[in-house]
């Protein structure tokens, strides 16, 4: 069993293969192929620069020592690995030192997903239009509770807390929310169903 | 309590699943359902791909300077992160050290003077975001703008314009994947804001470099192979993630 030939094409399962027998040449592609989300997502969830590189980096070196943990036959890396991301920067938020710097960003600046700034970020993901229009398809409520959860790291019941919600409304909204923009960027040839 | 337990309900929480946004034993109530159910798992495997979407779309980002060595290390138990083998892996352009550039001898002195210039690249390397190698458009000794306009007459290389409504520059990426934008004809920037470089070729842009507030010929690493790139207009010294775009284009 040999390296993979040609890790810029190879997907990310053959990959995932690779770095089972200690590839670091397919360990280094899926870096850099998901990196960028992984400290993306940290870095929005935590709002701290040092921090969102300790979750980076602590998602991929339990990545390569642990690859057993993703089933490929079951699901994507990249929502894998997301879902690791957002859960170890709660963690962290969930410190005070991150509480106190995460309170001191939101001081500073509009809440995350609040308004008109979403255009300017979609354009972040390679000017994408049908992102853009997949995202306009959700009600401002939908996104909201979307926003709050994912982003910061809420269950749907402190949503519904924070909102003045039920929970069964929360719960509801989110799905809803999520299927509408499945749905959008479907339409839009986006492909989001799995493959 | 009973309620709890209907396989309704737990369908109702994927979305809330999906989302890390469930305690522990929803958590377990949802997996035990997808297990048992292929449509849970077909509309899990599509709220997955739209947060993929909404998390490239609403958190961009640029990989750390030097994130792979430490990483790296940390996964090989090596304390010194200098070792890597694979500096590239971050997917960002690295600082161009003037050598790779080939530049004359003499045009590696002058611009090895200018501690502003050094000062500068520093702090943005310091900020993690990549510093291409500007020539002023005066154009210094001018090797390195005829090594562009070099690039720009070879077959090997691929070029393109990078237009606006206002704006326009021509860039070129040669076979070594050095590339180039010419920006003699981009206006002059107020004080506090440069041009800066971006590809669009993976989910999220990647910054190329912060050109300054009136580019000539700037070179560019791409450590890969680029294809549409954009400029924008930024807050001085540069950002992770473009926020005012005023020009694009693709590599032929």
């Amino acid at each position: 069993m040999g390296s993979v030939e040609d890790v810029r094409t190879a997907a990310d399962g053959e990959l995932m293969r690779a770095v089972a027998r200690e590839d670091e040449a397919a360990m280094a592609e899926l870096y850099r192929r998901h990196g960028p989300a992984v400290y993306g997502l940290a870095q929005r969830v935590i709002g701290e620069a040092t921090m969102a590189e300790e979750v980076l980096q602590d998602v991929f070196v339990r990545l390569w020592r642990q690859p057993e943990r993703f089933d490929p036959g079951r699901a994507e890396l990249r929502p894998f690995l997301l879902r690791e991301a957002r859960s170890r920067a709660i963690d962290r938020v969930r410190s005070n030192e991150a509480r106190v710097r995460r309170e001191d960003r939101s001081s500073r600046s509009e809440p995350p997903g609040g308004g008109d700034d979403l255009e300017r970020e979609v354009w972040a993901m390679i000017r994408s239009e049908k992102v853009r229009d997949a995202l306009a398809a959700l009600v401002p409520a939908e996104r909201e509770a979307i926003t709050l959860a994912y982003f910061d790291g809420h269950t749907y019941r402190e949503v519904a807390a924070l909102l003045g919600e039920p929970e069964g409304t929360i719960k509801s909204r989110i799905r809803l929310g999520l299927r509408k923009l499945a749905d959008a960027l479907d339409r839009a040839g986006l492909g989001t169903g799995p493959s | 309590m009973s309620a709890a337990m209907d396989p309704h309900d737990d369908a109702e929480l994927l979305g809330a699943y999906a989302l890390g946004a469930v305690d522990d034993d929803e958590r377990a109530r949802v997996e035990d359902l997808l297990t048992r159910s292929p449509e849970a798992r077909a509309e899990l495997a599509r709220y997955e791909a739209a947060l993929v979407a909404l998390t490239d779309a609403e958190a961009p980002a640029v990989l750390p300077a030097g994130g792979w060595e430490r990483t790296r290390a940390a996964m090989l138990g090596d304390d010194d992160p200098a070792s890597s083998a694979d500096a590239d892996a971050d997917g960002l352009a690295p600082v161009l050290p003037l050598p790779e550039l080939r530049l004359p001898r003499r045009h590696r002195r002058r611009v090895r003077r200018g501690p502003a210039a050094f000062a500068a690249a520093a702090t943005l390397v310091a900020a993690g975001l990549a510093v291409a190698l500007v020539i002023p458009r005066d154009g210094g000794s001018g090797g390195l703008r005829r090594a562009a306009e070099a690039a720009l007459t070879a077959d090997s290389s691929r070029t393109g314009v990078l237009a606006g409504d206002t704006v326009s520059a021509r860039a070129v990426v040669d076979a070594k994947g050095t590339g180039y934008v010419f920006g003699d004809d981009l206006p002059k920037l107020p004080e506090g804001r440069v041009y800066q470089l971006w590809s669009l070729d993976g989910s999220a842009p990647v910054s190329l470099g912060v050109l300054g507030d009136r580019p000539g010929v700037v070179a560019f690493a791409t450590g890969g192979e680029v294809r549409k790139l954009a400029l924008s207009v930024e807050a001085a010294p540069g950002v992770s993630a473009p926020t005012n775009p005023v020009a694009s284009g693709e590599l032929a």
